[in-house]
């Protein structure tokens, strides 16, 4: 029975081009990656590329202030939504946001349950871009209430004087809970991932107020069996807490439409696709994100060709699901025989906005299609670009999801165009700017890479490889 | 390579003496009882309507066996995972029962008029709404696209069962790795055409028993059943087959560990489908789509509903967070057996309602059924095992497996 083992030096050869590339060049030790990663924290000057991108994204997130003044001083009436199109860019970009946030969840709860290992020096910032993302999101439901300091009256179900409550069988109370929790348990995810390697910076640094607050961030860490036994174990829990998070928020985002009666929202696949199109579009942000910063700070060796292939993969994975998603539609609307639904789908591609939906098709479908090709996954470039496109083409589709479905329903007196204002792209443009904001200060001052969980894929670290 | 004409079949290297003494058993009893619950069948032809009724469910179970384990089979060589070593040959072999599937599909399409009202012209004559509904989708629900559709779909699944297998062989045979390539190549391009052809055969031969109702995940739940009911058979078989060679020299209670976790992420996949399709339609309360779960949920329906949350979703679901229970193959065998008498349930639940809706009832024809197709299926299956050794060669990850084994041991 040692058939197997059989191989001879010529075989051998021809199968080292089959082998997985390693998911860390080779040379590193356990004190090459901490110097490496280390160093994009507080230890070196801050490079000045980060200054002018930092300056940039401020000016943005300056712009957020600019639009929520005057959205405060004026109202709502500021933004474009009006009827017939009842939700306009304030839903559009809220589900964009959150819908980002997924890959963070995916590639911290789902792949580390799935053992795979090449998740480990992505995870920590995708996990950063999940909260900033979700912090992004926040600003739509929190300010087109119009007066923010009593959303929380509004939007939380709470025991009151007047026994008002919100309606429970609204999608849009189960979104309140659906996406604090999902805040919540990824805040704590990140944070409680983050606590040796903060261990490892306030050991390293020199100036006494970084030294106090990396102090006080790891929550007395000292590196001994016992917590590295029970951060493990916390880690493993959190991960199954996250889990069902990945499929619940989006869900819940579908059912703000789905529920509803309208022909283009009130479909059954909605769930599904819009948990595939939020991975879709958090892998192509991780990308746009991961591949400059990579090239920035000399990464190559940490995140590897490995990574970026892989990423690539779930990329196209989920791009074909939304792309099912997309031809489910179609032909259910015929196969239907239902006027309405058939109309609503044959307005949304020939009708006044029928080029958001070309345009869509084209970036979410045949642009990532590429992505069958080695050729196109390794090389980052045209990654990059991808990644682009399919960030344009995830927001193309709630725009048209939401627009070409309202703006011309059953009764053609009330047909109308949606036009979206000055303060609409102002308002997105600020959260731009301020998830970029914070994703610079993420990587100048905490780890980036975590560098406790790369030294564990280390070769001759397998035996201590988080299971 | 070049020597063999494409299309002749590789030989396996092994031949039925190789088999482990379950696979043979297993082909003798389900041979027995295929015959035995055929020969009752035969009681019914004075009843062509009830025994196609029957039929029908019967049918989507074990034919969707044999597509679940083509699903996984690809699903595997894209994904890797020892799980798949383990459980390779096992998909591979249900997947080629596929070869039969054809013969098994003849009873519905002689039967059509008996099952779908939109191929029986006597009641569309006297029913104006039907009418109107076969006037709109004439295009698509036909009698000869309906079986032009049906060629097409068992020419594709033949096609895959029979190249990804004949690679595997190949790959045993001669130790390339470009085998191992091929299938993984042949399997991307592969799941993108199955998520198709199930979905449109689902519609089919499943949502078209309503001609006026449609739902858009409706693909998806024909998925998901189909991996679910391939996953129990397969935990179920290997549960009895893990003890004997050559299995013995790579399962680990860790392995069974991780089918229980799939299990258990199957159970709350089609968990949520479902109800993500029952929340919808019946949140939007249109008349054309609830009507379907208001069939199910009156007339002594409602009942049979509930045993499918209890059984189907919530007792699996809780037994199954037991991790104990996952590393002990005879109790996630049971479990797995449990969940697959229920796939049964779940289908008939589908079907049957558009034959009765009136009132809930049960013909002994109903529980027949699903018992001889399932005798004559599993003989087929025994008959595919037996063809080829239960542990592919030259995989790498065979050899870790081995160590990881011999570790446990």
């Amino acid at each position: 029975m040692d058939s197997g083992h059989s191989s001879s030096g010529t075989s051998s050869t021809m199968d080292s081009k089959y082998l997985p590339l390693p998911l860390v060049a080779p040379g590193h030790t356990n004190d090459s990656v901490t110097e490496k990663i280390s160093h994009m924290t507080m230890e070196k000057e801050t490079p000045r590329a980060w200054w002018l991108t930092f300056l940039i994204a401020l000016g943005m997130a300056g712009g957020l202030g600019v639009a929520i003044l005057g959205l405060l001083f004026v109202g709502i009436g500021l933004w474009g939504p009006n009827t017939p199109v009842g939700w306009g860019m304030d839903i559009i970009n809220f589900v964009w946001w959150i819908g980002i946030g997924h890959a963070g969840t995916l590639i911290s709860a789902i792949l580390l349950l799935f053992k795979q290992k090449w998740r480990n020096s992505i995870n920590r910032f995708a996990e950063a871009m999940t909260l900033a993302a979700v912090l992004c999101a926040l600003q739509y439901p929190l300010f087109h209430t119009g007066r923010p300091w009593l959303a929380f009256y509004w939007l939380l179900p709470y025991p009151n004087t007047m026994s008002l409550w919100p309606n429970f069988r609204s999608p849009l109370i189960w979104d309140v809970f659906a996406v604090s929790t999902y805040g919540t348990v990824s805040l704590l995810f990140w944070y409680v991932g983050l606590i040796p390697d903060l261990g490892t910076l306030r050991d390293r640094a020199k100036n006494p107020i970084a030294k106090v607050l990396y102090g006080m961030a790891s929550m007395g860490w000292r590196n001994s069996a016992r917590h590295w036994s029970n951060y493990e174990k916390a880690y493993l829990l959190l991960a199954g807490l996250s889990t069902p998070l990945v499929l619940s928020v989006h869900t819940v985002v579908s059912f703000d439409f789905s529920v509803s009666l309208i022909p283009g929202w009130h479909a059954t696949i909605f769930p599904p696709y819009f948990v595939a199109g939020a991975v879709f579009a958090g892998f192509a942000m991780v990308l746009n994100l991961a591949i400059p910063v990579r090239w920035i700070y000399r990464l190559e060796d940490v995140i590897t060709m490995r990574h970026i292939e892989n990423m690539a993969k779930v990329m196209l994975a989920t791009g074909l699901i939304v792309a099912y998603g997309y031809f489910m539609e179609v032909f259910m609307a015929w196969y239907s025989g239902n006027f309405f639904e058939w109309f609503m789908m044959k307005n949304r591609a020939g009708g006044p906005y029928g080029w958001s939906y070309w345009l869509l098709i084209l970036c979410n479908v045949v642009i990532p299609n590429t992505l069958w090709w080695k050729k196109a996954r390794t090389n980052t470039i045209w990654l990059f670009i991808v990644s682009l496109f399919v960030g344009v083409g995830m927001w193309l589709e709630r725009f048209v999801i939401i627009v070409t479905s309202l703006y011309r329903d059953f009764m053609p007196s009330s047909w109308g165009y949606y036009k979206a204002t000055e303060f609409d792209w102002m308002f997105f443009m600020g959260t731009g700017g301020l998830f970029l904001t914070l994703m610079l200060l993420f990587v100048r001052f905490l780890p980036a890479i975590p560098m406790s969980e790369v030294k564990m894929i280390l070769p001759g670290a397998e035996g201590r490889a988080r299971r | 390579m070049s020597a063999h004409p494409s299309h002749e079949e590789p030989v396996a290297a092994a031949t039925a003496s190789t088999a482990p003494v379950p696979v043979v058993s297993l082909r003798r009893i389900a041979g027995l009882v295929a015959l035995a619950a055929s020969a009752a069948a035969l009681t019914g032809f004075s009843n062509p309507q009830q025994l196609v009724q029957s039929y029908l469910p019967a049918f989507l179970l074990w034919f969707g066996v044999s597509i679940g384990c083509l699903s996984m089979l690809m699903i595997q060589h894209q994904s890797g995972g020892h799980w798949g070593i383990l459980l390779r040959r096992l998909f591979e072999a249900g997947a080629r029962t596929i070869y039969f599937m054809p013969l098994f599909f003849l009873p519905i399409l002689f039967g059509m008029a008996y099952l779908y009202p939109w191929a029986d012209p006597v009641r569309i004559a006297g029913d104006h709404h039907l009418a109107e509904v076969v006037h709109k989708k004439g295009a698509y629900l036909n009698v000869p696209f309906f079986t032009a559709r049906a060629v097409l779909y068992f020419a594709f699944w033949a096609f895959m069962a029979r190249t990804l297998t004949a690679f595997s062989w190949k790959y045993d045979e001669t130790g390339d790795r470009e085998y191992a390539e091929k299938m993984r190549r042949m399997s991307g391009w592969g799941l993108l055409a199955q998520a198709l052809v199930i979905t449109f055969a689902g519609v089919d031969w499943g949502m078209s028993l309503d001609p006026h109702w449609y739902s858009t995940i409706w693909g998806i739940l024909f998925m998901v059943g189909q991996a679910l009911s391939a996953w129990c058979l397969c935990i179920m078989v290997v549960s009895r087959l893990y003890t004997h060679a050559p299995l013995n020299r790579v399962a680990t209670s860790t392995l069974f560990h991780d089918l229980g976790k799939f299990l258990f992420a199957f159970v709350m996949l089609w968990g949520y489908v479902n109800l993500s399709q029952f929340l919808i339609i019946w949140s939007g309360n249109l008349p054309e789509e609830t009507s379907w779960y208001l069939d199910r949920s009156r007339n002594g329906w409602r009942t049979l509903t509930f045993v499918l949350v209890g059984l189907h979703f919530f007792l699996p679901f809780l037994t199954l967070l037991s991790a104990g229970l996952k590393k002990n193959a005879s109790r996630l065998a049971v479990v797995a057996g449990l969940l697959f008498s229920l796939r049964f349930v779940d289908l008939f639940w589908n079907v049957a309602p558009n034959f009765k809706h009136e009132h809930f009832s049960v013909h002994p024809f109903d529980l027949l059924m699903p018992v001889a197709v399932g005798g004559a299926w599993l003989y087929l299956f025994a008959r595919q095992l037996e063809r080829a050794p239960l542990l592919v060669k030259h995989d790498p990850q065979v050899h870790e497996m081995e160590e990881l084994a011999a570790h446990a041991h």
